[in-house]
């Protein structure tokens, strides 16, 4: 299945669910004769519209690389994303970034690890500095709480 | 004419207070940088600032954004001339001949032309501007809910009809933009709207997180496919320097330049792409010699860079005077207006003249800050090139962790920040252009607000949009917008063609 077409199939589903949700939505008074159900309505119904208009002028093409030859690098990248945002409260800033960032190094090609990590502690270093002390941004602390 | 003096008088005053001067000067460079980087552009870059400047002064946090959105074209375009790598969309037209220029030795009257050009065209185009708005305004003060909700639906085709090849998937990203608008509690009824019980959802999606989300990470995302250990090639840098016949050559050019990228800038979703392509196109075409273009004329140079310059500001036009903005650029400008409790209209002028007047003055200080400024620091911002990309792109990751966590201080906004990243970058991978989105998103809310008011004037009759006169030519206008593409097609087709296209 072409991108397009499962795009469409996705968006298709998505605009039903979102305007279906809308049902429950009742408005207060007379006066507001639209009510907050409405415009959902207009919204996914036009939605539903345009994904079919995709489905049809979707063409099938021949499938190129695999899945993941096209999208492992960036489904990985999410995933350590993912980890970081998780770990950035129960770990804090400080070891969460420097964490992700290290590994963000080697991964993306740098075969020192030295290098990897004495650079990640470095631009964690120079960030927490210039957010959190000079502008004074509210970052997560972590379990070990700020340098003193 | 008095009155605009006076006007102009009064937004240097607010441009040139020593605070509002610095705040100029740190955007325009931060500008440069973000325009230099790749990754975050000037989408990224105000949105990553919205939560520094939301405690100073709305006149002040203005300035410092324009600034930044004027830097970040400055940056773009310098990177452009010298390594062949377009920070912004906008100045992809100016590599064409602006690598050229560098490869042959002439970076430095490229980069000259550049500010030179910029700074004309910023020029002029603050003076249309203040020459313009009022009017416009005054003339919208008439507007009720039913001509703005219109007025939005016509930004709104128009952006579709602009944004890319497809007009399909640019109402789709239109659409998921006004989607992800109604997120939160309902304005009129306080029902709390696709929040599946997350209470960080109450107040809606953040424009930061969207915006983030959609450019930024996706953008890292597409990049790490392509990441080289190889080193990029640079152009010998000498003195900056500019003859007088390399002026004179390029002069009708700024001219031409200026005035397509000016009202370009005004129509609602030509951004400054697509007046930088325009105008290069056009200086082509006049050229008596048009094959000298690409391979390093000035002239190639001088247009696309005027134009995107004057664009630029055309487009604060509509976003101030009407709240229509035209690019995602100055939607999430439009965005931290309103997060700053400033709403953009014709009441701006007389509610908030320091923000108005101040912002057009200030647009015309950071051009001249960014020329003083900006050919110096040249050989800086060409080092931070030459940085690895693998050390590059995890830190600019951590950056917009950063802002969005700042903006929301919550992990629900840096989950959604991350979904976002992943469905932009599935958008960018199959042709789904994402700045409508964000347009959809900023516009969202008062779009909902004006149609429930208008029916509610109406007693909910729908024909209140096709009976009334200027509704019904707005929307005449949108309806436009969006089938001229298929009219254009149609009539260009040739039989011959015809059977080829399908193949």
């Amino acid at each position: 299945m072409t991108a397009d077409r499962m795009a469409a199939i996705v968006i298709l589903l998505v605009a039903v669910q979102y305007a279906l949700m809308a049902r429950a939505y009742h408005g207060l008074t007379v006066a507001d004769i639209l009510g907050p159900s409405a415009y959902p309505y207009i919204i996914g119904g036009l939605m539903a519209l345009m994904a079919v208009l995709l489905l049809i002028q979707s063409k099938p093409k021949p499938a190129g690389e695999s899945f993941w030859a096209r999208h492992g690098k960036p489904i990985l990248l999410a995933a350590s994303l993912y980890a970081y945002i998780r770990l950035l409260e129960p770990l804090g800033f400080l070891l969460s970034t420097f964490a992700f960032v290290a590994f963000g190094h080697a991964w993306l090609g740098e075969r020192s690890w030295l290098r990897s990590a004495g650079l990640a502690a470095a631009i964690t270093a120079v960030l927490w500095y210039l957010f959190n002390r000079v502008f004074s941004l509210n970052l997560p602390a972590g379990f070990l709480g700020w340098p003193r | 004419m008095s009155e605009i003096l006076h006007n102009l008088a009064f937004g240097f005053g607010v441009a040139l207070q020593p605070a509002n001067l610095m705040y100029a000067v740190i955007g325009a460079f931060v500008g440069s940088l973000i325009g230099v980087l790749p990754g975050i552009g000037p989408v990224t870059g105000i949105a990553l600032l919205i939560p520094l400047v939301i405690g100073i002064n709305p006149a002040s946090a203005m300035i410092m954004l324009t600034a930044v959105f004027y830097g970040a074209m400055y940056g773009g375009s310098t990177t452009s001339i010298l390594v062949n790598v377009p920070g912004e969309a906008s100045s992809v037209a100016t590599t064409f001949d602006g690598y050229q220029m560098a490869l042959q030795g002439r970076a430095g009257p490229a980069l000259a032309i550049a500010a030179i050009g910029s700074f004309i065209a910023g020029t002029f185009g603050v003076f249309s501007m203040m020459l313009f708005s009022q009017p416009l305004a005054s003339f919208a003060l008439r507007f009720g809910p039913v001509e703005y909700c219109a007025l939005m639906i016509l930004g709104l085709s128009t952006v579709s009809t602009l944004a890319g090849d497809n007009l399909v998937k640019a109402v789709l990203s239109v659409l998921f933009g006004l989607m992800l608008a109604t997120v939160g509690t309902d304005l009129v009824t306080g029902i709390n709207r696709y929040t599946f019980g997350i209470p960080d959802l109450l107040d809606g999606i953040d424009l930061v997180t969207v915006a983030v989300g959609l450019f930024a990470i996706s953008e890292v995302l597409l990049i790490v496919n392509q990441i080289t250990s190889g080193e990029r090639k640079f152009a010998k840098l000498q003195r900056i320097w500019l003859s007088l016949r390399d002026f004179l050559d390029s002069w009708w050019a700024i001219v031409r330049g200026t005035l397509v990228g000016f009202y370009t800038g005004i129509l609602p979703g030509a951004g400054a792409t697509i007046a930088s392509f325009l105008a290069y196109g056009l200086e082509k075409r006049l050229a008596k010699d048009p094959s000298t273009f690409g391979r390093g004329d000035i002239r190639g140079v001088a247009a696309p860079e005027s134009a995107n310059n004057a664009s630029a500001v055309g487009a604060m036009i509509p976003m101030l005077t009407l709240g229509i903005p035209g690019s995602s650029t100055t939607a999430v400008m439009m965005g931290a207006l309103m997060i700053m409790n400033v709403l953009p209209g014709p009441q701006i002028f007389t509610k908030h003249p320091d923000v108005v007047w101040g912002l057009m003055a200030s647009m015309y200080v950071s051009n001249a800050i960014l020329l003083l400024l900006n050919l110096p620091l040249v050989g800086m911002f060409v080092q931070i090139l030459k940085i690895r990309e693998r050390f590059l792109y995890p830190s600019i990751i951590v950056i917009c962790v950063i802002g969005v966590f700042a903006a929301g201080r919550s992990q629900v906004d840096l989950v959604l920040m991350l979904m976002l990243g992943v469905v932009g970058y599935y958008m960018r991978r199959n042709d789904f252009p994402v700045g409508p989105a964000i347009l959809g998103l900023v516009l969202g809310d008062r779009m909902e607000q004006t149609m429930r008011q208008a029916l509610i004037i109406s007693n909910g009759d729908w024909s209140t949009f096709v009976t009334r006169p200027i509704s019904a030519v707005i929307l005449a206008l949108a309806a436009l917008s969006l089938l001229a593409p298929y009219v254009i097609a149609a009539l260009r087709r040739r039989p011959r063609t015809m059977m080829t296209e399908d193949v």
